[in-house]
């Protein structure tokens, strides 16, 4: 089934590309652009979309300059081409951008239910987020625009991102640089057969820059790309409660972070099913390497993540089911995640990046890979297989602690209606693997080390009903020959 | 009557009653990118606050670079959860009390003051430990400290140059609460010559520099020092010639103290 999809999103792209390719190209200077960087082109950007458009579609080509835009809307049939040496600046003045009263968000480049469109070349996308979000906050503290400053920065909403597609199908991104929004960077909502190739994000000028947000897409391609992001890299989400993000693959890709590399949610109405993930590479990431999360009523379910290599990662994986008043019962079930190795260092591993994840939750030692449901919904079938994590310990009771007794175990609170993130519970009392209220749970020739002494075992059972251990080991200097795998409320568990 | 209204304020000002007035960093153009020094912007929040009678300034999360701020009456700071206030790592934007170490945030003879980490909007909300950080970056401090004087141009010894995170003196009425403390040139927190002064549930974790000291206080008097965890390369508590000393529940990675 995934490899029918794959074909036919290959074949979609193949067709894209014959059709560019008879396309007739259009220089954006003829139009009157100019690419000096102090003009403001977004009218005359945006006639020449329109007139290709009307013409029947082709690419229109940005050759090198620097040409400041605000909002853009593109259109059926035209492609953006950025030449390599050009670059689209973003406006550093708020009001030069629309807020779309159909998304509900700024952007620069928008499209709106079009068809067979993209960005392409080896230019840059430039948001100069940083400045147009400061300079968003002086409006809102002159009063001009409503906005709580929670946080005391402006909503995502009164930012503009680089790119927001919503409801469009046949859209190829590739090649480009997309460089420091205000917002997130690219969002591409209910779009159908999305391809985005070899592009490169670098997205930390301010907060909430993700690197690529997918959400309720059905038929995507990810692959060759690269992703540093302040926020979640690589993330896929689900807004409408009827729709789901569904049928993504995401191949040969690599993703730094100060949140999460690879992240399912925060928003998580519909559901996630259908993903595949492989050879993807994470380093210098704050939080998780991944981490899936359903929280606002999804489904979960059908994921493959194969090959994972993270250093200097925060988390190896963090699997959450929680409950935020959707109204709707939530479920993360049939995930398999092989072949990865995971380094989590003792230190901040984003430390002196811009904008890093900020310190929280503390005081907490070094958090486990926590795969966690709540009591009456739980993760059910999930399987870890073919995995190397390595944990510096140091867990130091006197700092922070929470034992193995009755008392501790079930005081951890269930947090169901909290921000899913790996480190909520503050202190955790294993230091590899933590697993609360899930159902088969296997895990096949899982090794987990510690580099130095912890106080805590390395995994930590709670409530788990049916769980396999095949070939799982455990190193932990001086162990003294501790019990490493502790079981609380659970049954049916094997281990070979 | 007037007794009675006396009392109530002094049982106020006891309490440390909080200011009613809250503004945000941002009001003041403070950066929260880590990398744009926000000295001044601070400086004249605080000014700004001050004048006006008192209040809280607000840091949300974030890194907020900045050299010595100097706290004024009825000012008090508070760093949410995730907010950073980064010391600047060049020796020259440090200064300090007359009489007391150099520090990042320094009052001298204020009343009514604090740095507090402030509640997060998480369901731990009753007792805060740790929230909002301080870090001092004193490892690259020292270091540049000492490039400075192998040149000549910094007269100042070393010991002499490198802040404490904090540094009060002739201050009443002081609270330093609910924080992590981070990476101090000098000692984490310094006190001297201040009266009712309050230091609980902070974090520190001060070894960058050799002798990093926890919680200094020399002739202070009403000292309350509580629940602190203090991992430190010097001494973690180190108080002389004071009054009405209390200190309760602190820790060191070694044990209770």
């Amino acid at each position: 089934m995934t490899k029918n999809i794959l074909k036919l999103l290959l074949l979609g792209a193949g067709l894209l590309a014959c059709r560019q390719l008879q396309a007739k190209d259009y220089d954006v200077r003829d139009f009157g652009a100019v690419g000096d960087g102090i003009f403001l082109n977004s009218a005359t950007i945006q006639r020449a979309i329109d007139f290709v458009h009307a013409r029947g579609g082709g690419r229109l080509v940005f050759y090198p300059g620097a040409y400041v835009t605000g909002s853009i809307y593109l259109k059926s049939n035209v492609t953006l081409h950025i030449e390599q040496g050009a670059t689209l600046l973003g406006s550093t003045n708020p009001w030069d951008y629309v807020k779309d009263p159909y998304v509900g968000w700024m952007a620069m480049i928008f499209a709106v239910k079009q068809e067979n469109i993209g960005i392409t070349g080896k230019g840059v996308i430039n948001g100069r987020g940083f400045a147009t979000a400061n300079n968003m906050i002086k409006y809102i503290q002159k009063g001009l625009l409503d906005d709580p400053l929670r946080n005391d920065r402006p909503s995502e909403t009164n930012r503009p991102e680089n790119i927001h597609f919503r409801e469009c199908s046949h859209v190829a991104i590739s090649d480009v640089t997309l460089k420091d929004p205000a917002s997130w960077n690219q969002t591409y909502d209910q779009c159908r057969d999305l391809l985005v190739e070899r592009i490169r994000v670098d997205s930390k000028s301010y907060w909430n820059n993700d690197g690529i947000d997918i959400v309720d897409c059905d038929g995507v391609v990810v692959r060759e790309s690269f992703f540093d992001a302040a926020d979640d890299a690589i993330c896929l989400k689900s807004h409408d409660a009827n729709a789901v993000c569904q049928n993504v693959t995401v191949e040969s890709c690599t993703a730094r972070s100060s949140a999460s590399a690879l992240k399912f949610g925060t928003a998580s109405r519909g559901g996630f099913r259908n993903i595949r993930v492989t050879g993807l590479t994470v380093y210098d990431t704050f939080r998780s390497a991944i981490t899936f999360a359903s929280v606002d009523g999804g489904q979960i379910e059908n994921i493959v993540v194969d090959g994972v290599r993270a250093i200097n990662t925060g988390n190896a994986i963090y699997l959450r089911l929680g409950n935020r008043n959707s109204g709707k019962a939530p479920s993360l079930k049939n995930v398999i995640i092989k072949n990865v190795y995971a380094e989590v260092p003792y230190t901040k591993p984003d430390a002196g990046y811009s904008y890093e994840g900020p310190v929280e939750d503390n005081p907490r030692n070094i958090s486990p890979a926590s795969i966690v449901g709540l009591p009456n919904m739980r993760v059910e079938n999930i399987t870890l297989e073919n995995i190397e994590m390595v944990y510096p310990g140091r867990g130091d009771s006197l700092y922070a602690k929470v034992g193995l007794t009755a008392g501790e175990l079930d005081g951890i609170p269930e947090m169901e209606k909290s921000y899913p993130e790996f480190s909520q519970f503050r202190e955790l009392p294993a230091w590899g693997l933590y697993v609360r209220h899930a159902d088969g749970i296997r895990l096949k020739n899982v090794s987990f080390r510690a580099q130095n002494e912890d106080y805590r075992p390395a995994v930590v059972l709670d409530d788990v009903n049916g769980a396999t251990f095949t070939g799982v080991t455990f190193s932990e200097p001086n162990d003294g020959g501790k019990n490493q795998l502790f079981r609380y409320k659970s049954s049916n568990i094997t281990i070979q | 009557m007037k007794k009675f209204i006396i009392s109530i304020l002094l049982i106020a000002s006891a309490l440390h009653l909080p200011a009613q007035t809250d503004y945000k960093a941002s009001l003041f153009g403070c950066m929260s990118d880590g990398i744009t020094l926000n000295t001044q912007s601070i400086q004249t929040a605080i000014n700004t606050i001050s004048s006006c009678g008192g209040g809280t300034l607000h840091f949300y999360v974030g890194r907020y670079l900045t050299g010595t701020i100097f706290l004024k009456d009825n000012v008090t700071i508070a760093l949410h959860e995730g907010a950073t206030l980064v010391g600047v790592p060049s020796i020259y934007d440090y200064a300090g009390p007359s009489d007391a170490p150099k520090g990042l945030i320094v009052a001298d003879g204020q009343k009514n003051i604090g740095i507090v980490g402030s509640t997060p909007e998480r369901e731990f909300n009753t007792n805060v430990v740790g929230n909002g950080i301080i870090q001092g970056q004193g490892a690259l401090l020292v270091k540049n400290a000492e490039a400075q004087r192998a040149k000549g141009y910094l007269d100042e010894t070393i010991e002499q140059a490198a802040p404490a995170l904090i540094s009060f003196a002739g201050c009443t009425g002081v609270k330093v609460t609910g924080l992590m403390l981070e990476g101090a040139a000098g000692a984490a927190v310094t006190f001297k010559r201040c009266k009712n002064v309050e230091t609980a549930r902070l974090l520190v974790d001060s070894r960058e520099t050799p002798a990093s000291s926890g919680v200094v206080a020399d002739d202070c008097e009403n000292l309350n020092v509580a629940d602190n965890f203090i991992h430190v390369s010097g001494k973690a508590i180190r108080i002389a010639r004071s009054k009405g000393v209390k200190t309760t529940n602190n820790k060191t990675p070694k044990g209770k103290l």
